[in-house]
């Protein structure tokens, strides 16, 4: 519930996603939900001219368990809110 | 998930388990602030500090720096391609917990 709880706090923020086939989508995010399925506006794929399939989507939803990793906003992590809440999460399972 | 049930005095709550158990590697990069050097099963090496976690390993990493090696796919064409080490720099991600295969403490 952690994570969930910081990605709900990250929409609207420019992220992107790389996902375990190696594609990484750039986008919007729009909205999460308790597996960390994500729902992405705008998206663009990085390496345009490695993965041509996915040029002209502009909305897309990502199963949460493809996800490898997120690339978050520069000033998008309060680091005393996360280690607070990884801390509560330790205590309340 | 009502607290009074699992502090018994049998059953460690998760705080001490992270703190005692196998995620502890996790909670002193959290604590202290220490880097850790985390084996993907995309076989990089990605070397950062843990800012957060869960119990899947699903991370908030920052500072990191993601190694790994290629090979340049026979750009002559005659296979004579030698493995090169690539890395990168992602300041602020969050690392998916199945990705993970281990996570080694920095050596002090």
């Amino acid at each position: 519930m952690l994570f969930f709880s910081y990605f709900k706090d990250l929409v609207g923020r420019e992220v992107t996603v790389e996902l375990k086939n190696d594609l990484a989508i750039r986008g919007t995010l729009h909205s999460v939900d308790q597996y960390l399925n994500i729902k992405l506006e705008n998206t663009r794929v990085v390496d345009q001219e490695k993965y041509p399939h996915l040029l002209s989507v502009r909305n897309c939803f990502i199963r949460g368990s493809v996800v490898r990793y997120v690339q978050l906003p520069p000033e998008g992590v309060d680091i005393e809110l996360l280690h607070d809440a990884t801390r509560r999460e330790a205590r309340d399972g | 998930m009502s607290r009074p049930m699992e502090e018994d005095a049998n059953v460690k709550n998760e705080e001490e388990e992270f703190n005692t158990g196998p995620l502890s590697v996790l909670m002193m990069s959290v604590k202290n602030n220490t880097q850790v050097l985390i084996n993907c099963r995309n076989n990089r090496k990605l070397l950062g500090r843990v800012r957060a976690f869960d119990r899947h390993c699903n991370m908030v990493l920052e500072n990191v720096r993601e190694m790994w090696t290629e090979v340049p796919k026979t750009g002559k064409g005659k296979k004579k391609a030698q493995p090169v080490n690539k890395d990168r720099f992602i300041s602020k991600m969050f690392l998916r917990g199945d990705s993970v295969i281990i996570v080694l403490r920095n050596p002090k």
